[in-house]
C-alpha cells in the first residue's frame, strides 16, 4: 500500500475549486437566451460540472495509489529546485510591476537577470549586456520599424 | 511683473493661435484600439493632416485596445488630467460600450474637443429574399418578429442599436428582435449573401460593392440624405437617423483656453488637404462639431443609445 | 486557357525588378514580424498602411502578401525553436517541432515546415488560380449550422492530443473550454467572469495562454527540476537537413495538410486554426508510428504547417473573388485595396485584371523566395540553440514577455501569462498534457456562438442541425468517424 500522494490530492481538489468557480459563477450569468434557447450561462455550467466529475475521478485515482500513467517516483527524484522557481517567479512578477513605470528596456534586464540567475548563472554584467541589447533590439524594432510605441519610462527623456 | 508677463504671454498665444502658426510640439494621441481599426486609422490620418499642415510638429500614438475602448479610455482618465498636449480618439461605439461595460471611468471626465466623421448604417436582404422594400421587411417583422433574423456586428454595437430603434418605431418590444451578432464584417457579409439571415446591417462601406455587385439588395440607409441611390430609412416613413461618429477628447481637467487652442490646432488639421484625400478614401462624412456644442451633442447621443441599450435589455444598471 | 495567358500577364507584372524587390522586402520583413509573438502579419501591414500614398498599389499589394506569407513562416520558426508559438496558427507545430528540436532534430523540422509550407502555398496557389469563383460559391453555403457540424468534427481530433491519461487530458480540455468562457459574450453581450475588470472583457488571448503554458511553463520547469541535470536540449544530431525517410515520411502530410488547409481557409468562417487540428490529429491516425507523436513525429509538424499555410492562401479566395475578409489579415489586405480606391470582388477581376494576375503570380514567386529566403536560414537558426541555457531561457522569456504585452500593452496580461505559466509547470509536474487546454480554447467559444447563432435563426429548433443537407452530413461523417473503427472492430472480432 502505498501512501497518500498529498500533491496529487491538493491538485485534484485545485481542479474540483475551479469546477465549483464556473458552476458557481455560472449562476451570476443573466439569463439572456432570446430566441436560442440556449443561453450564455449553459456552457459554463457544464464545464462546472464537468470539471467536478473529473476532479472526482482524479481523487478517486489518488486514493487507489495515485495517477494513472503518470511515474509520480521519477518526478520525485527530480529534486525542485524552488529558489530557481524564485527567481524567475520574481523576474516576471518585477516585469509586469516595472514595464509601465521603468519601461520597456529597464523592466527587460530585470526579466532577463532574474531568468539567468534561476538558471544558476551569475555573470551579473555579461547578462546585463545582453539583455540590453536584446532590449533595445527589440525595442528599436517596435518603435522606430513599425511605429507601435512600447513604454519608455525612465528613459522618456532619452529615447 | 508676473501677471504682466502672463498676460503678454497669453496675449501672444492668441495671436498665434489666431494665426495658425502655434504648432504643438509633441501631441500625445491616445487609440484605445488595436492598431487597424476604424479609430486607429482615423488617429493616425489625423496626426498626418494635423503635421502635413504644421499645426504639431511632432505626435506619439499609443495603441491602448479592449472593452470597446473604455480601457484606453481609462489609462487616459488616469495618466493625461490635466496635459494640454493630449488627446483621444472615440466615438459612437465607445458611448456604447461604457454603458455595456458598466465601465467605472466615463466621457464625463474628458473633454469633448471635435466631432470628426460619421459612417451611415444600411439595411440590406440577400439578393434572393422575397422583401422588396423596408415597408415589407417591417411588415413581416411585425406579424412574427422572432422570424425575422438580423445579421450584424457584435451585441449592443451601432448595427444592433439601429434594429432596436427600428423595433421601437414599429411598435414592437426592441428585445423581441431576433439579433444574430457576428464578428468582423466578412462573416456577416457571407451569411447575408448565403442567405442564412432574413436581414444585414453594417455600415455603407462595408456594404456598398455587395449592393453594387447585386449579391445583397440595399432596403434604407440611415443619413439624414440619400446615399449611393439608397433611400432614407426617414423618407421611407422611419423616423431615424444614425451615424457611428468619431470624434477627439482632450484631456480632463483643462482650461478653456486650452481646449480651445486644441480645438484650433485639430480644425487647420481637418482643412488639410490631406485630410480632405482621407475622408474620400475612406467614405467618411465629414460632421466637425466641436466645443460646447459637441458636448451638447454628446449628452443628447449619451442618453440615447442609453434608452435603446436598456430596451435591448444590454447594459441595465 | 484563358487562365493561363491572364497568369501569364500577372507574371509579367510581378516580375519587374521594382516588384520583385517588394515582395523581397515584404517576406523579409514578414519573417521578422512572425519571429515575434504577438505582432502578427495584421498589425504589421496595419501599421505600414500608411505606405500606400508611396507606392503604387501593385508594389504595396505585392509587398503585403509577402508580409503574410513571411510571417506565417517566421511563426513556425519560434514555434519550433524556443516553443514560443507567435501565431494561434503555429500552436499545433510547437507540439511536436519544439519535440524534434530537443531530440537534437531542429534542421529537419525546420526543414519539413519550410519545405512543407512551400508546397502547400504554391498547391494552394494554383487552385486559388484555377478554382476561386467555384470555391468561394460552395464556401458561401456554409451558414452557421453548417460551422457548427464542422466544430463537432473538429472536437473529434482531441483525442490525438489527450496525452497518456484520457482522465487528465479531458480535464485539460475542460480547463481550456472554461478560460474561453471568460469575457463578453459574443451573441448576448453579457460579461462572464469578468468581475469587473476591463482587461478581461475581451477575453483571454489564445496566443498569452500558449505562450504561458508552453515557454512560460517550460521555463519554470526545466529551471527548477532540470537545471541540475544534464542539458536536455541536445546538439544538433545528423544531418540538419531532411535525411530521405524524412522526405518519405514528409510529402503525403504536405498534401494532405493542403487539402484541409485550403478548404478551410476558403470558409468566411474556417479559421486557421482547426485545420491544424485536423491536420495534426488525420497524420497521428495514419501514422505507422503513432507512438512517436508527442516525442517528435515529422508528420506532426509537416501536416499542420501545410495546413497552415494553405489555409492563409485559402483567406485569399473570398477576398479576392467576393471582396470578404474572413482574417484579420485580410480585413487589413481589403483596407489596403481601399486605400488605392480599388474594390476586390469580382468586377476587380474585370477592372484591375493586371494587379489581381499581379497580385496571384507574386503568391508564386512569394513561396519561391520564401524557400529559398529560409533553407539557408536554418543552419543560423539552430545555432541559437547553443546559447547556454541561462541566456537563452532569458532570451526566451524577455520575448515571450514582451509578446504577451506588445498585443494589448497591459501589464495585467503580464501577470496572467505568469499565472497561466506557474499552471503550466503544475500540469507539466503531474503529467497533464497541455495541448488541449488550447484546443478547448480555441473550438469551445467557436462552438458555442455557432450553436447559439443557429439556434436563435431557427427560433431554437435543434433539428436545424439535421434537416439541412450540408449539416447533416458533416455530422453523419462525424459520427462515422468516432463510432467507424469501433464496429470495424467489432465486426471482425466476430468473423
Amino acid at each position: 500500500m502505498k501512501s497518500l500522494d498529498k500533491g496529487q490530492l491538493a491538485l485534484s481538489l485545485g481542479v474540483a475549486g475551479i469546477g465549483l468557480f464556473f458552476l458557481v459563477g455560472s449562476f451570476q450569468i443573466p439569463d439572456a437566451a432570446g430566441y436560442s434557447t440556449v443561453g450564455p450561462a449553459v456552457v459554463p455550467r457544464a464545464v462546472g460540472i464537468a470539471l467536478l466529475v473529473c476532479a472526482a475521478f482524479l481523487v478517486y485515482e489518488v486514493l487507489r495509489g495515485g495517477f494513472k500513467n503518470h511515474d509520480e517516483a521519477a518526478e520525485r527524484e527530480l529534486i525542485t529546485d524552488w529558489i530557481a522557481l524564485g527567481w524567475i517567479s520574481a523576474g516576471l512578477i518585477l516585469y509586469g510591476l516595472l514595464i509601465e513605470w521603468a519601461g520597456f528596456i529597464f523592466a527587460s534586464i530585470v526579466l532577463f537577470l532574474c531568468t539567468a540567475r534561476g538558471f544558476n548563472s551569475r555573470r551579473w554584467l555579461t547578462n546585463a549586456i545582453i539583455a540590453l541589447v536584446l532590449a533595445v533590439g527589440i525595442f528599436s524594432l517596435f518603435t522606430y520599424g513599425l511605429g507601435l510605441n512600447l513604454p519608455k519610462g525612465l528613459l522618456s527623456g532619452i529615447l | 511683473m508676473k501677471p504682466l508677463a502672463r498676460a503678454l504671454g497669453i496675449t501672444a498665444l492668441t495671436l498665434c493661435v489666431s494665426t495658425a502658426a502655434l504648432a504643438i510640439d509633441s501631441l500625445k494621441v491616445m487609440v484605445p484600439a488595436n492598431p487597424g481599426g476604424g479609430w486607429d486609422s482615423t488617429g493616425r490620418a489625423l496626426v498626418a493632416a494635423m503635421t502635413s499642415a504644421g499645426s504639431i510638429k511632432n505626435a506619439q500614438i499609443d495603441n491602448k485596445g479592449g472593452a470597446a475602448g473604455t480601457i484606453g479610455l481609462a489609462q487616459f482618465v488616469n495618466s493625461a488630467k490635466g496635459d494640454p498636449n493630449a488627446i483621444m480618439i472615440g466615438g459612437m461605439v465607445m458611448v456604447g460600450g461604457i454603458i455595456q461595460n458598466k465601465s467605472a471611468v466615463d466621457l464625463s471626465q474628458v473633454t469633448p474637443l471635435a466631432r470628426l466623421t460619421e459612417e451611415y448604417e444600411v439595411i440590406v436582404v440577400p439578393a434572393s429574399s422575397p422583401h422588396k422594400t423596408i415597408k415589407d421587411l417591417i411588415a413581416a417583422f411585425k406579424a412574427n418578429p422572432g422570424s425575422v433574423s438580423w445579421g450584424g456586428g457584435s451585441a449592443g454595437g451601432t448595427d444592433h442599436i439601429l434594429a432596436g430603434m427600428i423595433a421601437k418605431s414599429a411598435g414592437v418590444d426592441a428585445a423581441k428582435v431576433n439579433y444574430v451578432p457576428f464578428k468582423g464584417g466578412g462573416e456577416a457579409v457571407a451569411a447575408i449573401i448565403g442567405g442564412h439571415v432574413t436581414a444585414g446591417i453594417s455600415g455603407v462601406s462595408e456594404f456598398q460593392q455587395h449592393i453594387t455587385s447585386g449579391k445583397m439588395r440595399a432596403l434604407a440607409v440611415s443619413s439624414p440624405s440619400k446615399q449611393a441611390g439608397i433611400p432614407t430609412l426617414k423618407e421611407q416613413g422611419i423616423d431615424i437617423v444614425l451615424g457611428n461618429w468619431r470624434g477627439v477628447f482632450g484631456a480632463p481637467g483643462i482650461t478653456k483656453a486650452q481646449r480651445d487652442d486644441l480645438i484650433k490646432a485639430i480644425d487647420v488639421g481637418v482643412k488639410s488637404k490631406a485630410w480632405q484625400e482621407t475622408l474620400t478614401k475612406n467614405e467618411w462624412m465629414n460632421v466637425w462639431l466641436a466645443g460646447d456644442d459637441y458636448k451638447k451633442f454628446l449628452d443628447e447621443d449619451i442618453k440615447r443609445i442609453s434608452d435603446i441599450l436598456g430596451a435591448l435589455s444590454l447594459g441595465k444598471k | 486557357m484563358e487562365v493561363w495567358s491572364l497568369l501569364l500577364q500577372g507574371f509579367q507584372v510581378a516580375l519587374t525588378p521594382v516588384n520583385l524587390m517588394w515582395a523581397l522586402v515584404g517576406v523579409t520583413f514578414g519573417t521578422a514580424v512572425g519571429v515575434l509573438p504577438g505582432i502578427g502579419p495584421a498589425v504589421a501591414i496595419a501599421l505600414l498602411l500608411p505606405l500606400t500614398t508611396k507606392i503604387d498599389p501593385s508594389g504595396a499589394l505585392i509587398m503585403f502578401a509577402g508580409i503574410y506569407y513571411g510571417a506565417m513562416y517566421g511563426g513556425s520558426t519560434t514555434s519550433i525553436l524556443l516553443n514560443t508559438p507567435g501565431e494561434s496558427a503555429t500552436i499545433v507545430t510547437a507540439m511536436e517541432g519544439n519535440q524534434m528540436a530537443k531530440r537534437g532534430r531542429a534542421g529537419p523540422a525546420l526543414a519539413t515546415a519550410a519545405i512543407g509550407s512551400f508546397v502547400a502555398g504554391t498547391l494552394a496557389t494554383i487552385l486559388l488560380t484555377l478554382l476561386a469563383p467555384q470555391v468561394v460559391e460552395i464556401a458561401v453555403k456554409f451558414g452557421p449550422p453548417e460551422y457548427f457540424a464542422l466544430m463537432v468534427l473538429a472536437f473529434t481530433t482531441v483525442s490525438a492530443v489527450l496525452g497518456d491519461s484520457t482522465l487528465r487530458g479531458l480535464t485539460a480540455l475542460f480547463i481550456g473550454l472554461g478560460i474561453g468562457v471568460v469575457g463578453i459574450e459574443n451573441q448576448s453581450g453579457q460579461a462572464r467572469f469578468v468581475f469587473g475588470i476591463p482587461q478581461l472583457a475581451d477575453g483571454i488571448e489564445v496566443v498569452t495562454i500558449a505562450v504561458g503554458l508552453f515557454a512560460v511553463g517550460e521555463t519554470l520547469y526545466v529551471a527548477s527540476k532540470l537545471n541540475r541535470v544534464a542539458e536536455v536540449i541536445e546538439k544538433i544530431k545528423g544531418s540538419i537537413m531532411m535525411t530521405k525517410e524524412d522526405w518519405k515520411r514528409s510529402w503525403k502530410p504536405w498534401l494532405r495538410g493542403t487539402a484541409i488547409g485550403f478548404p478551410f481557409g476558403a470558409m468566411p468562417a474556417g479559421g486557421a486554426e482547426i485545420p491544424t487540428f485536423l491536420s495534426y490529429a488525420t497524420e497521428k491516425k495514419l501514422a505507422a508510428h503513432p507512438e512517436e507523436f508527442g516525442k517528435g513525429a515529422i508528420e506532426g509538424v509537416a501536416g499542420p504547417e501545410a495546413a497552415n499555410n494553405a489555409s492563409s492562401t485559402g483567406v485569399m479566395v473570398p477576398l479576392l473573388t467576393l471582396g470578404l475578409p474572413t482574417s484579420a489579415t485580410a480585413a487589413i489586405l481589403l483596407a489596403a485595396f481601399q486605400q488605392y480606391g480599388l474594390q476586390p470582388g469580382p468586377l476587380l477581376f474585370e477592372t484591375n485584371a493586371a494587379l489581381v494576375w499581379g497580385l496571384i503570380a507574386s503568391f508564386y514567386i512569394g513561396n519561391i523566395m520564401l524557400l529559398v529566403l529560409n533553407l539557408p536560414l536554418i543552419g543560423i537558426w539552430i545555432k541559437l540553440l547553443e546559447v547556454p541555457r541561462p541566456q537563452l531561457y532569458g532570451g526566451i522569456v524577455v520575448f515571450a514577455t514582451m509578446g504577451v504585452y506588445g498585443m494589448r500593452q497591459s501589464a495585467f496580461d503580464v501577470f496572467l501569462l505568469y499565472a497561466i505559466g506557474l499552471m503550466g509547470f503544475l500540469m507539466r509536474r503531474y503529467g497533464f498534457p497541455t495541448a488541449p487546454v488550447i484546443v478547448g480554447m480555441i473550438l469551445g467559444p467557436l462552438a458555442e456562438e455557432q450553436m447559439r447563432r443557429s439556434l436563435s435563426i431557427s427560433q431554437g429548433d435543434p433539428m436545424v442541425f439535421i434537416n439541412r443537407p450540408l449539416s447533416g452530413s458533416i455530422i453523419a461523417i462525424t459520427v462515422l468517424l468516432v463510432v467507424g473503427p469501433w464496429v470495424w472492430k467489432k465486426l471482425k472480432k466476430a468473423a
